[in-house]
């Protein structure tokens, strides 16, 4: 239990570090990358896949 | 209007509202995997309970599942039948849901558990490529049944170890090995979930007074143990007899012992944790091969694979393959033919204890209506 709750700060974490980097990034490319990067985070954190 | 498209976060905000809008369609697909599809009991139908009233530790999970009961009101014995230990294996939980659908019994009881373990039917292998789902084009319609992974979600049992300790023994596995519900017998009542299945197993197994319990598998036509029945020292009789009988009809199947010393497998614990006559049986399936190409439903049900043929031109299976596949058609008849002949021998053998199913058809008969006949 301890586990799963470290698991998904690291998991909220790195979600919210992506969304910095979506606003943050120069190019669209990346900025778009970053934003389908996010998708298997969010799906994890909210224990969905 | 201008100043807003010029603003330099609105890129940035499309391109999360399309990761939203993609990670929404994938999330309905997940959730979607976990949705049960209904199966239809007999008329014979007694009751359905949950596999939790054998350890409520598995209540409120996703490891909890039915188990169905038909019970003639005669005396017998007690016969359990367990699809779905691995939902990858569509022979052993489409033998478990025909016999749900189509029994009918005069002697003795049939315990079903067609989704034993139950969390693994909710997600898929990852890198294997294998379809959601199967379609029976059966004779209400369309009918579609999930098609899993062996091993629980890891939504649910989560992170493995890296070596896997098998409870009791010690033994050593894989990690992954951890979340295998063929792995994890005798179980206890609070380990992680897959162990706690495997626990209300043995104790229903127990509790129930089971005398024969089958276990339905499949493998790949590369593996050495396919088209095989395994069983452990207290079924050899029964399972040899049933094999020979089975020999006759020309329906091969090669008997293995259930090993000694390899531990936490459904016959092995099954014998020294239960009375219960444990049976696992094996068809050949190419969706479970190293050899196959493309993995989709075609496969699963015509059994067709290009690989295959060639693999068997070079002798490198271990059973026959030709052009025409091993269709789960097929792949359904053996297993439905193995569990009626050593039902049929161990009530011979224990006619005190003669269980009767009825309405199965038999393996020709079965081919003859088609898998679409019975569902």
């Amino acid at each position: 239990m301890i586990l799963k709750i470290i698991y998904q700060l690291i998991l909220l974490f790195i979600s919210l570090l992506l969304v910095y980097d979506v606003f943050k990034e120069k190019t669209r490319m990346l900025q778009l990358t970053a934003a389908l990067a996010l998708i298997p985070f969010i799906l994890r954190l909210l224990m969905i896949k | 209007m201008t100043n807003l498209l010029k603003n330099k976060n609105i890129f940035p905000i499309l391109s999360l509202l399309v990761a939203a809008v993609i990670g929404t369609i994938a999330a309905n697909q997940f959730l979607f995997m976990r949705k049960e599809q209904p199966l239809h009991p007999s008329p014979a139908l007694s009751k359905i309970e949950k596999l939790s009233v054998y350890n409520p530790n598995l209540t409120g999970t996703h490891g909890d599942t039915d188990v169905y009961f038909f019970d003639s009101g005669n005396p017998g014995g007690t016969v359990l039948i367990l699809g779905g230990t691995h939902p990858n294996e569509p022979a052993g939980f489409m033998t478990a849901y025909l016999f749900l659908e189509n029994c009918e019994l005069s002697a003795g009881r049939l315990l079903i558990i067609p989704r034993a373990n139950a969390s693994a039917f909710t997600h898929n292998d990852p890198m294997e490529g294998q379809p959601q789902f199967i379609t029976i084009d059966g004779k209400n319609g369309k009918r579609q049944f999930r098609f899993g992974s062996r091993i629980t979600n890891p939504i649910d049992q989560w992170p493995d170890p890296e070596i896997y300790l098998h409870y009791p023994s010690g033994q050593k596995l894989a990690g992954n090995e951890t979340r295998n519900l063929n792995r994890s017998y005798p179980g206890k009542p609070n380990g992680s979930l897959t162990v706690r299945v495997a626990y209300a197993i043995v104790n229903l197994i127990n509790t129930e007074h089971v005398d024969v319990a089958f276990d339905l598998h499949e493998a790949a036509p590369e593996y050495p143990v396919v088209n095989a029945i395994v069983a452990s020292e207290r079924s050899q009789d029964i399972a040899s007899e049933a094999a020979m009988m089975l020999e006759f009809e020309g329906i091969r199947y090669s008997l293995e012992p259930s090993p000694y010393n390899f531990h936490g497998l459904s016959h092995r614990e099954w014998q020294d944790e239960t009375r219960t006559f444990p049976i696992l049986l094996e068809t050949a399936n190419p969706v479970q091969g190293r050899l196959r190409g493309r993995s989709d439903e075609a496969l699963i049900i015509t059994g067709k694979d290009k690989m295959y043929l060639r693999a068997a031109a070079l002798g490198e299976l271990h059973v026959p393959f030709d052009e025409n596949g091993i269709p789960l058609e097929m792949r359904v008849a053996r297993h439905v033919a193995a569990v009626q002949k050593i039902i049929a021998t161990f009530s011979e053998y224990h006619p005190e204890s003669a269980i009767e199913v009825n309405g199965i058809p038999a393996y020709e008969e079965f081919l003859e209506n088609g898998l679409q006949n019975y569902f």
